[in-house]
C-alpha cells in the first residue's frame, strides 16, 4: 500500500490516489485535519520497537507498518480545523501538538518516505543549509524576500521557470517551453539528498538566476508520466529501514 | 572572539557574558532589545564573509570563533509591536537564521535547524532510541481505549505535551480519566512513570557535566520552595553513559545540549528528552558546576 499524507485542501493528493490505483496499486489518503473524524491513530515507542496503527472509523482494517511500502508526505503546517470554535490559545496548543505528532508519526515509518522528516518538523520554511550552499556555489541564490506569494510576488511566480527534482533526476512541466538557461542539462547541480521530491521556482533577472519559491507538494499532473512511475517504483524496495540503510526494517 | 545573541538580562546569556569577562575571553553581544538597529548582510558567495552589525559594531561571521544563540521569539521582545520597521526586523532574523545554518567558520551552539528537533518529543525519542539509550515506554494516541489499556498496564502513568510547548508533567488519576474521551481530536502522549534520580547532563562539545536532582515533585522544574523541593548536586556519570550522551548530542547536531535522564534504584537509565537550547543557569547556580565556563571555552578561539 502507498500511503499519502496530505492536507484536506490538496486536490492533487486525491488525483494521485486515483492515478496510483490506475497503475494497479492500492493507495490510502490520510488527512491530518480529519484525525478523530475519519480515523484514529496510535504510535507506541519503546526500546525494542516502534509500532503504529491507523484505525479507519468507517471501513477497512487497521493499518500497521508492514502494510505500507511507500509514504508520500505532502503536508506542511496542519491547521486543526475541528478546533475552529475553540479559544485561540487552545487551538494554538492543539496545532502545535498535532504537528509535533505527525512529525514523529511520519518518522516512524521505515519504508521509503518521499519528503522525510528533518529536525522534527513536518514543515520547513528553509531549504537545508547544505542545499542552499550547494546552489550558492553555482551562482543560484535564494531570494527570501520573494517567498511571500501575495501581490507582486505572485506575479513573479507566474513568470517563473519550474523544475521538479525527484530521486536525483530533474523534470520540467509538460507545457513549459525549454529555456536553455534553466534546462536541467545546463544546471550545474543535482539534488540527491534529503529532498526526494521538490519543486523549485526559478526566476532570472539582471542579478542572475534566483530561487524565489519551492515546495514539496507539487501538482504532478503538470509533469511527464515517468515521475509517477518512479514514485511507484520506490515502493518496491521495502527490505531496508530507509532511515538507516544499514539496518533491516522492523 | 565569541558572539552571544540574546537578551542580556536573561540568566544563561548573562552568565556566559560574566564568564567571558572573568576568563578574559573577548565577546560581543548582539542584543535582542536593540534588534531594530541590527543589520545582517549576507555574502551570497561565502556565508562566513557575511556581516553582522548591532549599530555600534560591525563584524564578519568569520571574525567569531564561536556563536551562542539564545534568542527568544523576536516578536515578543518588548518594544517590537510599536516599531515602525517590524518587517525589516523580521527580515534580519530570516537572514540571521539562514546564515547561522550555513556558516562554517565559527562553532555555533546551536544552529537554528537542529534546535527544532525538540519541538517533537516522540520524534526525538526515536532518535534517542536509535542511539542506544533507553526511553520510557510511550504511547501517543487519540484512541481512549488504547490509552486506558496502556494506563492499566502500569502502576502509574504520566501524560505530557508532544510538542515543544511547555506543559507540566502530570500523573493520570481518576479525575483526568473522566475526560479521556476528549483525546479523540488531539492525540496525547502517555508514558510509564519512572521513579528515580533525575539527572541533567549538559553536553558541551566533547565534555559532559551532569547534575543530580533530588525532588519529591513529579516535575522538578515546578518544585517551589515551601511546597515541593529540588536539591541539585554534581553527579558522576559512568564512562559508557558519558560517551552515550556525547554521541546522542552529536547525532542531533547539537554541540550544546541538556539531556534529561532518570536513573532508577535498579540502575535502569532512561532518557526523556534532549533540550536543544538548555537553560543551564538553573543547574549551574544550583549545583555550582562550571557549565558557562565549559561553554565559553568551547566557543573561544583557543578551543582545540
Amino acid at each position: 500500500m502507498i500511503l499519502l499524507i496530505a492536507h484536506h485542501h490538496d486536490r492533487e493528493a486525491q488525483r494521485l490516489v486515483t492515478a496510483i490505483a490506475g497503475e494497479g496499486r492500492k493507495a490510502l489518503l490520510l488527512l491530518p485535519e480529519a484525525l478523530g473524524v475519519d480515523y484514529g491513530v496510535s504510535l507506541r515507542i519503546n526500546l525494542p520497537s516502534v509500532i503504529f496503527r491507523i484505525t479507519p472509523y468507517e471501513q477497512g482494517e487497521p493499518i500497521t507498518a508492514p502494510a505500507v511500502s511507500l509514504l508520500i508526505n505532502r503536508i506542511s503546517w496542519s491547521d486543526p480545523v475541528v478546533w475552529d470554535q475553540a479559544v485561540k490559545k487552545e487551538k494554538e496548543y492543539v496545532a502545535s501538538e498535532l504537528n509535533a505528532f505527525f512529525a514523529a508519526f511520519i518518522y516512524a515509518f521505515s519504508c521509503p518516505v518521499i519528503n522525510p522528516i528533518e529536525h522534527g518538523c513536518v514543515y520547513s520554511t528553509n531549504l537545508s543549509a547544505s542545499l542552499t550552499t550547494a546552489f550558492a556555489a553555482k551562482g543560484i541564490f535564494l531570494n527570501r524576500g520573494r517567498w511571500d506569494i501575495e501581490g507582486e510576488a505572485a506575479d513573479i511566480i507566474t513568470r517563473c521557470y519550474r523544475l521538479l527534482f525527484f530521486a536525483g533526476e530533474c523534470f520540467i512541466p509538460l507545457s513549459q517551453q525549454i529555456d536553455e538557461a534553466f534546462h536541467p542539462a545546463n544546471l550545474p547541480f543535482s539534488l540527491r539528498e534529503g529532498y526526494p521530491l521538490i519543486e523549485l521556482f526559478l526566476f532570472r533577472n539582471k542579478n542572475g538566476i534566483q530561487i524565489v519559491h519551492f515546495h514539496r507538494a507539487p501538482d504532478l499532473s503538470l509533469y511527464p508520466s515517468p515521475v509517477l512511475t518512479r514514485i511507484i517504483k520506490m515502493s518496491a524496495s521495502h527490505d531496508l529501514d530507509h532511515r538507516n540503510p544499514q539496518r533491516i526494517a522492523g | 572572539m565569541i558572539l552571544i545573541i540574546g537578551i542580556p538580562s536573561e540568566s544563561p546569556v548573562e552568565r556566559l557574558c560574566d564568564t567571558c569577562k572573568a576568563e578574559q575571553i573577548p565577546y560581543l553581544l548582539l542584543d535582542q532589545r536593540r534588534q531594530d538597529r541590527w543589520s545582517i548582510l549576507p555574502d551570497r558567495w561565502d556565508a562566513d564573509n557575511s556581516t553582522i552589525s548591532d549599530g555600534d559594531w560591525t563584524c564578519r561571521l568569520k571574525d567569531f570563533s564561536g556563536i551562542y544563540l539564545r534568542t527568544m521569539d523576536h516578536r515578543l521582545v518588548p518594544g517590537y509591536e510599536c516599531r515602525v520597521n517590524k518587517q525589516q526586523i523580521d527580515e534580519q532574523y530570516l537572514r540571521l537564521i539562514g546564515l547561522l545554518d550555513m556558516a562554517t567558520a565559527p562553532r555555533i551552539a546551536n544552529r537554528p535547524s537542529p534546535m527544532m528537533s525538540n519541538n517533537s518529543k516522540p520524534y526525538q525519542a526515536q532518535i534517542i532510541r536509535q542511539s542506544g539509550l533507553d526511553i520510557p515506554d510511550t504511547l501517543i494516541t487519540n484512541d481512549s481505549r488504547e490509552a486506558l489499556d496502556f494506563i492499566s498496564s502500569y502502576d502509574t502513568v504520566i501524560y505530557k505535551s508532544i510538542s515543544g510547548t511547555r506543559s507540566i508533567v502530570k500523573k493520570t488519576d481518576a479525575e483526568s480519566l473522566k475526560a479521556i474521551d476528549r483525546i479523540r481530536f488531539c492525540p496525547v502522549q502517555f508514558q510509564e512513570c519512572i521513579q528515580g534520580t533525575n539527572v541533567r547532563v549538559h553536553v558541551i562539545g566533547t565534555t559532559a557535566i551532569a547534575t543530580g536532582i533530588e525532588s519529591d515533585a513529579t516535575d522538578y522544574r515546578y518544585a517551589h520552595p515551601g511546597e515541593k523541593t529540588a536539591l541539585l548536586t554534581p553527579f558522576m556519570l559512568s564512562r559508557d553513559l558519558y560517551t552515550q550522551c556525547i554521541t546522542l548530542s552529536r547525532s542531533l547536531n547539537l554541540p550544546f545540549s541538556g539531556i534529561d535522564l532518570m536513573i532508577t534504584r535498579e540502575g535502569r537509565v532512561v532518557c526523556f528528552e534532549v533540550n536543544s537550547c538548555p537553560g543551564y543557569s538553573y543547574f549551574e547556580s544550583g549545583a555550582g558546576q562550571p557549565i558557562s565556563k565549559a561553554l565559553a571555552e568551547y566557543l573561544s578561539p583557543s578551543y582545540l
